[in-house]
């Protein structure tokens, strides 16, 4: 039988409460790709991330500065909840905050680091937060699949 | 002496959707096969906590943590 959402928060004793910092992000996104910017935005970076299941779907977009391969500007689009855009939202600013995140680092994020900078999640929308860093390492592909394509033009 | 338990991963495939937070979560210890059903390819992969946080966030219950 399937248990009560009740019953799942008094189980892992957490309270059903959104931190400060998530209803923050939720309430005003940082980095939000706004349809009337979708057209003049310049990126040289795309990746997404979804299941069909869970019915979410995550956009990213990254400005790459192609010289210290750092990220210089992001841009996110979900269909998700207020915990997947929290999250996405405190994760875009981590990727960007002190002059840009170089790549290398970037890949590294963990959903546990952008859970502990927003100040926590209720355990049972934790698996809404973990699209946003999954299309991050996308977008990151993404730049050096192309980044070799011109090595090897250059190549030739 | 502290007794020495071993502590068993059990993911029930039919449970599973194949969302993949467990697998974000700790990346060393689960992995999505070819049917997109979450598998524990290495049980030491990640300490108790983060393997306990993976179970704990699995929208389908799907992870259960068995004492042996």
């Amino acid at each position: 039988m399937k248990k009560s959402e009740a019953d799942l928060i008094l189980k892992n004793e957490v309270p059903w409460l959104y931190s400060k910092k998530v209803k923050e992000h939720f309430f005003n996104p940082k980095n939000f790709m706004k349809p009337s910017e979708e057209k003049k935005f310049k990126y040289n970076a795309y990746g997404e991330a979804g299941s069909a299941v869970c019915g979410d779907l995550m956009k990213f977009w990254l400005w790459i500065d192609q010289k210290t391969e750092k990220i210089k500007k992001a841009r996110w689009r979900t269909f998700g909840c207020g915990s997947a855009i929290a999250s996405t939202s405190m994760l875009s600013v981590m990727i960007t905050e002190k002059g840009g995140m170089p790549l290398t680092k970037a890949q590294k994020i963990k959903p546990q680091d952008i859970m502990k900078r927003l100040g926590g999640l209720p355990i049972i929308k934790i698996h809404c937060s973990v699209l946003g860093d999954e299309a991050l390492r996308a977008a990151i592909k993404d730049y050096e699949r192309q980044k070799n394509e011109k090595n090897k033009n250059r190549q030739k | 002496m502290s007794v020495k338990k071993t502590k068993k991963i059990k993911i029930d495939r039919n449970k599973c959707i194949g969302c993949g937070t467990c697998v974000a979560l700790a990346p060393e210890v689960f992995e999505l096969d070819k049917e997109n059903k979450s598998w524990v390819k290495n049980p030491k992969g990640a300490n108790e906590e983060t393997i306990k946080l993976a179970a704990d966030s699995c929208p389908a219950e799907a992870i259960k943590i068995e004492m042996e």
